[in-house]
């Protein structure tokens, strides 16, 4: 797999695709639509729940039927009148939402859940992408908010890149129950969840606010994105980090004052200093590349203490 | 946990379990339903190597450990309420409880804690020194040290947070919503601090440090339907304090890292000398926001959504301020049953305060000394930022569903890191893609996105250092030039983000029947730089993945999955280019 991967070509992938495509469209098609006859009259959920009893059984509990206790008609609220259906037995003669579902018509879910929560649900990314409401929600089921699976294994049956991330050795506690994603995407609204202008800064300093500034000395990063360094669902590199230090630093920050040169090997003391004593090797360069850039700039988000130099104007962010 | 933070846990929780009491006295003949179940399990985690990394957030304890859960559902009538409880280890407790009453009230007050395990830093890397000669085989010059003062320490705080979210529909009004949302977070345990505390031979300490940090949130607002135009509004205020103790740190006398002389000259290079002084110090801050949201349908298929937001945050400690207001818009419209279009819009405006810097001169009262290098710090997020996308869909059957997407974001900063650049980032973006659906079993879904970013963010301080001394200007009585002098002659623009980024995404779905289904997909990205005039970036991702979902009946789930990802940065890494 891997020497496969370490020769794939993007050209030839993106041929791959297309041709994928391609071979898709001339497979055959037939679609199903269910669709109550004019002529049809509702029967009633006792009638329905004859067939139909352990999907039944399971919406007595379920948020709609509650909410329509005493209505002897639960089921073709939804559906539609039942009568045709019931005599032939025909799945195309009753209404089955999830297979009507378009992104630019009307849809059954929506004549209800409209507004408030769902205000700018139409065009939002997961309108246009699903299936309809059934993708993500049973709806005769008796779960809480009726989802399909929870999450955060729900959302991981689309975002697999994201079920990928939450599994590397740095990673916001996903798969441990502890964050849900929930808690920073919105995924009826769309709307920003936290106040719009700083908004991708926000989403992160709602819970890691002792970041959240303004400090008198400032990394400019921190202000612009924190993607910029941090992938939030998981890395591999230490706390959340795109890259390892000091290869992340170094992307912006390659010309630095460094004890780096090949050195000397053995034990050694501090020539001003003889009670330090440490152990050199002639490893100096890789040792540069063990260097930990936050083992001196500590505040590395912002500090409101000057670091040590004057003619750094101290903004080295060390203490 | 301080005994004051504790009252007032128990003071949110009681006033949010109150609203719940009332649902529970029904008449006999409403319809009633209860559902609880109870968990008893353990688990058993051993980490051989590497524990505090992978188990980061959850310790593992080489034992046994007893779980229990509880979950209770009921209703009667119009009236419900649920309750979720885990208890997974003493530092890790989660609790949710919500309820409804009627369509008039409804709450939820949910608690979680856990306990975040901090991987000690050893600073072994630290142990290294510098040749004095080219052969560098003579020991000498400067070195790295360091001083472990825990080594064998277990760093890590527990977090503790609590929410509570009210809705009241005010009887009589048709529509009238008022909301009330509260969060807590507390964090409180030990952490490493790691800080340079002996300027001559670049001696690191690492220090422990307690952690202690309260954040409160309290939210308020309401909305309502007047006539065809829907409102709402919320307010937000949110502080946040660090209650430990100021970690301090004593810094010696500066001297030459070499020889250990010129003390004079030293000390008055650096802005304290000799001292102990503050370090890891947290500011005390807070934020209030308020936001403003109008919907309202246009014509048959139309509908925007506009809002409009305020915000202030606050750093009390040293007093700066951040100011937002932005506005945003949205407009949706189905021109027909099978077109779409989605148009978005957006202005913030950031401003930040500026600060001004006193430092003590440079080298005072020594030849060539004297300079001042105060300095007025300006914020690059002070910038206007502006948003525009539109989005056409269009899908004339059942079967298809195209879409194409393009939008525009323009950064402009009031203080750019990077000086020579433009101040501003443009970023264009498009996106196109489709959807097919023969039937009812099979679904398959593509897309392809490209965005083009003219002057990506930069840092300030660049690549390579011009043979330049001869434009440099010695200082004054001064026959040296100094380090930050030669700061100016540095050239080259470096950056890790990418000025053309290309993404393919496809999906391939197949249900033969309501009890299974199977799935495969690929996504890939490649992100290039080749804008900048010393090295390029690139940044490749592409994960298949594969996975199948077979559901014999309503109460069995078995679901199976492969996903491979392989990422790929390619970047310059330059050490060492200029030493000290």
């Amino acid at each position: 797999m891997l020497k496969f991967l370490k020769r794939f070509s993007f050209k030839g992938s993106v041929g791959a695709i297309l041709g994928c495509i391609l071979s898709l469209l001339f497979l055959s098609s037939v679609y199903v639509s269910g669709e109550s006859p004019p002529d049809a009259v509702q029967v009633g959920d006792e009638l329905c729940s004859a067939c139909h009893d352990e999907v039944n059984q399971q919406f007595q509990k379920n948020i709609h039927a509650r909410l329509a206790v005493g209505d002897e008609n639960t089921c073709e609220a939804c559906h539609g009148p039942g009568s045709k259906h019931a005599e032939e037995g025909n799945p195309a003669l009753i209404y089955n939402a999830p297979r009507d579902y378009t992104s630019t018509g009307k849809n059954l879910c929506t004549t209800c859940h409209q507004g408030r929560a769902f205000n700018s649900w139409h065009g939002l990314t997961h309108f246009e992408a699903v299936e309809g409401c059934s993708d993500c929600h049973k709806i005769h089921s008796e779960e809480k908010h009726l989802l399909a699976k929870q999450e955060p294994q729900l959302c991981f049956d689309c975002h697999t890149l994201k079920k990928s991330q939450a599994r590397m050795p740095s990673h916001h506690p996903i798969m441990e129950g502890l964050v849900s994603c929930l808690d920073c995407h919105s995924v009826h609204s769309g709307d920003v969840k936290y106040t719009v202008g700083d908004e991708s800064r926000e989403l992160c300093l709602s819970c890691h606010t002792s970041l959240q500034g303004p400090f008198i000395f400032e990394h400019e990063p921190v202000n612009e994105d924190c993607g910029i360094c941090h992938e939030p669902h998981g890395t591999i590199a230490d706390k959340l980090l795109i890259q390892n230090e000091p290869f992340l630093c170094l992307s912006c920050h390659p010309m630095h004052f460094h004890v780096t040169l090949v050195g000397y090997e053995g034990e050694f003391s501090a020539p001003m200093h003889p009670e330090r004593t440490g152990l050199s090797t002639r490893d100096g360069m890789k040792q540069a590349m063990l260097t930990k850039c936050t083992q001196c700039h500590s505040e590395v988000h912002g500090s409101d203490l000057p670091s040590q130099s004057i003619s750094g104007a101290g903004k080295a962010l060390t203490r | 946990m301080k005994r004051p933070f504790i009252k007032f846990l128990v003071v949110i929780t009681a006033i949010s379990v109150l609203p719940f009491f009332p649902s529970l006295g029904f008449s006999e003949e409403e319809p009633t339903s209860s559902v609880w179940s109870l968990w008893l399990g353990g688990h058993y985690t051993g980490y051989e190597d590497f524990y505090k990394k992978v188990g980061e957030f959850d310790r593992g304890e080489k034992e046994a450990m007893p779980e229990v859960s509880l979950s209770y559902s009921g209703y009667k009538g119009d009236q419900s309420w649920d309750f979720f409880g885990h208890y997974y280890d003493p530092k890790r407790i989660f609790f949710d409880l919500s309820g409804r009453s009627k369509d008039i009230l409804s709450g939820k007050v949910s608690y979680r804690s856990s306990y975040r395990q901090r991987a000690t830093d050893l600073l072994e890397n630290l142990m290294a020194r510098e040749a004095t000669n080219q052969a560098a085989d003579t020991a000498g010059g400067k070195m790295f040290t360091y001083e472990h003062e825990n080594p064998d320490a277990d760093f890590g705080y527990t977090r503790h947070e609590l929410k509570t979210d009210f809705k009241v529909k005010v009887p009589g009004s048709a529509n009238l919503i008022l909301k009330a949302f509260h969060r807590s977070i507390l964090e409180k345990g030990d952490d490493q601090k790691v800080v340079s505390m002996h300027c001559s031979s670049c001696h690191m300490v690492s220090k422990c440090a307690e952690v202690d940090r309260r954040t409160h949130t309290v939210s308020a607002g309401a909305e309502a339907d007047v006539g065809p135009v829907f409102f709402s509004y919320m307010g937000s205020y949110r502080t946040f304090k660090s209650e430990a103790p100021t970690s301090v740190a004593f810094y010696d006398t500066a001297e030459h890292p070499v020889k250990g002389t010129m003390r004079d000259e030293f000390g008055t290079r650096t802005v304290f000398n000799g001292e102990e002084v503050p370090f890891g110090q947290i500011p005390e801050t807070e934020k209030m926001a308020h936001t403003l949201k109008i919907k309202t349908d246009i014509g048959k298929n139309g509908n925007i959504l506009g809002s409009f937001s305020n915000s202030q945050a606050k750093n009390k400690s040293a007093g700066l301020k951040i100011k937002s207001n932005s506005g945003s818009l949205k407009y949706v419209v189905s021109p027909s049953q099978k077109t779409k279009i989605v148009a978005l819009a957006s202005l913030a405006l950031i401003e930040s305060d500026e600060a001004q810097i006193d430092l003590p001169l440079w080298r005072d009262g020594l030849t060539g000394g004297g300079q001042d290098f105060d300095w007025t710090r300006y914020s690059n997020l002070t910038r206007t930022v502006a948003k525009g996308s539109a989005k056409f869909i269009y899908q004339p059957n059942r079967k298809y569903r195209v879409f194409l997407s393009a939008g525009y974001e323009g950064t402009e900063r009031d203080d750019y890191p990077y000086f020579e650049a433009k101040e501003k980032t443009t970023k264009l973006k498009a996106s196109v893609g489709g959807r097919y659906r023969p039937n009812s079993k099979f679904l398959g879904r593509v897309k392809y996105s490209f965005q083009s970013t003219d002057d990506p963010f930069s840092p300030y301080e660049q690549m390579f250092e011009k043979a330049g001394k001869g434009v440099l200007e010695k200082l004054p009585d001064n026959g040296t030039y100094y380090y930050f002098q030669r700061d100016d002659l540095r050239y080259g623009s470096v950056t890790n983000q990418p000025s053309s980024l290309h993404g393919v995404e496809l999906n391939l779905n197949f249900r033969p029947n309501y009890k299974a289904s199977l799935s495969a997909g690929l996504k890939a990205s490649r992100g290039t730089n080749n804008d900048t005039d010393s090295l390029d970036f690139e940044r490749t991702q592409l994960q298949p993945q594969v996975s199948v979902n077979l559901a014999p009946t309503l109460k069995w789930n078995l679901f199976g999955s492969l996903a491979y990802m392989y990422g790929k940065s390619n970047g310059l890494a330059a050490v060492a280019m200029m030493d000290g």
